[in-house]
């Protein structure tokens, strides 16, 4: 690689707990991430692995039952720590986020309009309402609504949800933020509108060479828009490094398991689709009390003793140092394969 | 394979449900399902695909008789179920059973493994000793994954996972004919979606089950089916065998709906994606043309005037003017 970049956003040995009345959840335990200027950074992981909630501490939305320790460092600031007037300027403006449920991130009570305006004007006071309606206009039409003037005077409720999702990437994109946080922002939507999505965000990524984060289980749409790949477990990274590298390649057995346990839709329709899928067996581990050694060792099907003792770091690979895996075990994709075909 | 018997045969389904007609709304229409006749064989999955509204739940509802049939024949082993009673419908339920989307929500929070698994047996197999009950239940949730000491547990002590194989087993403990699973792994992550699509599989040849399986993710369809039923606005676009589907869709709604879904494959040779403009018109509109007209690629003036009629087409049925 040539000299190294430097990061436009670093996550530092980030942890998250949730105080509950069952005890501390440890949904988080010591990532690191650097999220480079103008890349497609995809976030993947089942439920509860945390891929969420790492970001939203990134722009100080955790609940109120949470506590963190690390360092997100953006612009010589570490977000973690920054009182919510000095983090209001960045969050919306520099950082801007777009959510699952576009039902409940709209106000049901505003038109799309009041709700635009006022993202505008928060950050841009001296913009006049004119010709911050006007930027509005603009937006939607970018986003491919049609008939902009008429839907920036309609409610949510009047709006599909493919169009609330496009007036949610629109809202984002207002201020011409750096880094957009898509949190499985095309999730709720049909396939067919979620093409449509995922085109316009791309071409809008392309256009503005913003940085985007986005978090998914969809395998198959990190696939498809991502440079990079994150893949987490159980509040940790298991795997870091290019989509095409990771995903045709797999080191890591977490990586490898996701991905035989994915139907897939390929071309080749004869021989995949009766083949059985590869299932990884177990469930996630409870993060009140995660295991002590790797989180995945107990659902392993490569795991021996020293998995059950230690939890390996994140390192770069020995033959490709832009990738990253956090695993004591050293095959090839092909041993791994075979090891999970086998069982344990 | 050789000809085999056939479990399901609908024909002409329609459901519509009225809408309205009170003091302030206009009467109206729903044409959720309109003349859709497909038949499944005895140990085959058939699988209904479409976006939200096109009428894939309703159909398979109606399929079981839990939506009122409007028109059109539905005979499950040699009986018209339009024909018959409710009370004759419910004693038929026993060929029939379904699995739910969401596994938590679909069992009562309030009864513990075993009375939720052993319920369809007092509706069915009334006559068992309490014995014969036990023993069916610990069978069931044997060949379901399930150990028999969690047959004392609660739902809310289970992962989504494990509630959906009791959801299942609640379905196979009646031995069914025909299983109905409405979206049956949408709600689960990956790894735990892979366990449960491996055991439909397994028990649907052990115990040689038809499937009706619903689904919106093409790539889980994909996996599964043996049959696909194409739906759009109630109305069938394209059915037959899903490997020839996906290989070569012929109807212009088809080929867009799996151009779309996201696939990891980084060799190059994807089709070329055909984005589909619009959204699903209203249900209530009655088409007199191809209802998919409006967004089709392809669409010619003929389209939106004459509704194209089911013919067959490279081993498949298409509803089309101008397919391929």
């Amino acid at each position: 690689m040539s000299a190294p970049r430097t990061p436009l956003l670093s996550i530092k040995d980030l942890h998250i707990e949730f105080d509950t009345p069952d005890g501390t959840v440890k949904a988080v335990n010591g990532i690191n991430i650097d999220l480079f200027k103008g890349e497609v950074l995809g976030i993947v992981g089942e439920s509860g692995s945390g891929k969420s909630q790492s970001w939203m501490a990134t722009l100080g939305l955790l609940a109120e039952n949470a506590s963190t320790s690390g360092a997100v460092l953006f612009d010589d600031h570490n977000l973690l720590n920054l009182p919510t007037r000095d983090l209001n300027p960045i969050r919306g403006n520099r950082i801007a986020m777009v959510f699952q449920d576009p039902m409940t991130s709209l106000n049901p009570y505003l038109t799309v309009e009041t709700q635009m305006i006022e993202a505008l004007r928060i950050h841009q006071k001296d913009m006049s309402k004119p010709a911050a309606r006007q930027r509005c206009i603009q937006m939607l039409d970018r986003v491919a609504i049609p008939d902009a003037d008429r839907r920036l005077k309609q409610f949510p409720h009047e709006l599909s949800g493919g169009m609330r999702q496009r007036v949610m990437i629109a809202l984002a994109l207002l201020n011409d933020p750096e880094i957009l946080i898509a949190d499985e922002p095309t999730t709720a939507l049909d396939v067919t509108i979620q093409a449509e999505i995922l085109d316009i965000l791309l071409d809008l990524q392309r256009e503005r060479g913003m940085a985007v984060v986005f978090i998914t289980h969809d395998l198959g749409v990190v696939a498809e828009i991502c440079s990079r790949v994150c893949v987490m477990y159980a509040g940790q990274l298991a795997e870091v490094g290019p989509v095409e590298d990771v995903f045709t390649d797999a080191r890591h057995p977490y990586t490898l398991s996701l991905l035989k346990a994915t139907p897939r839709a390929a071309q080749d329709t004869t021989e995949q689709s009766n083949e059985a899928l590869y299932a990884i067996p177990g469930a996630p581990p409870n993060m009140r009390m995660p295991p002590q050694g790797c989180p995945f060792e107990p659902r392993c099907a490569c795991a021996n003793s020293e998995c059950s003792q230690e939890n390996p770091k994140l390192e770069p690979l020995d033959d490709a140092p832009e990738r990253l895996k956090a695993c004591f075990r050293q095959q090839s994709s092909a041993e791994l394969t075979e090891a999970l075909n086998h069982g344990r | 394979m050789a000809a085999s018997e056939t479990i399901l045969d609908v024909e002409n389904l329609s459901v519509h449900f009225r809408l309205g007609g009170g003091l302030f709304s206009r009467r109206s229409t729903v044409r959720a399902v309109e003349n859709v006749s497909f038949s499944l064989s005895r140990g085959e999955t058939l699988s209904i695909v479409g976006e939200s509204g096109s009428g894939k739940s309703t159909l398979a509802r109606a399929v079981l008789r839990l939506v009122p049939i409007t028109k059109g024949s539905v005979v499950l082993n040699g009986e018209n179920l339009a024909d018959l009673s409710d009370s004759e419908v419910r004693k038929r339920r026993q060929n029939m059973q379904m699995v739910f989307q969401d596994p938590i929500a679909s069992l009562s929070p309030r009864r513990t493994v075993e009375q939720i698994i052993s319920e369809p047996l007092n509706v069915h197999f009334s006559g068992l000793t309490r014995e014969e009950r036990a023993e069916k239940v610990r069978e069931t949730m044997d060949a379901i994954g399930l150990l028999p000491d969690m047959r004392n547990r609660y739902p809310h002590e289970f992962s989504g996972g494990q509630a959906q194989r009791i959801g299942i087993a609640r379905a196979l403990i009646v031995e069914p004919t025909l299983l109905v699973a409405d979206e049956p792994v949408s709600a689960l992550d990956v790894s735990i979606q892979a366990q449960v699509l491996n055991l439909l599989a397994d028990i649907k040849s052990q115990r040689s089950l038809s499937l009706l399986f619903i689904s919106h993710d093409l790539s889980v369809v994909q996996h599964v089916s043996d049959h696909l039923l194409v739906l759009y606005l109630g109305h069938v676009m394209e059915v037959g065998p899903a490997a020839q589907i996906y290989a070569n869709p012929q109807n212009p709604y088809t080929r867009a709906l799996l151009s779309a879904v996201p696939t990891i494959d980084f060799s190059g040779t994807k089709p070329q994606r055909t984005r589909l403009t619009g959204e699903l018109p209203s249900p209530t509109v009655e088409h007199k043309g191809c209802p998919f007209a409006s967004r089709c690629p392809k669409a010619q003036p003929a389209c939106s005037t004459e509704k194209p009629l089911l013919r067959q087409i490279e081993g498949r049925d298409v509803a089309c003017h101008f397919p391929g």
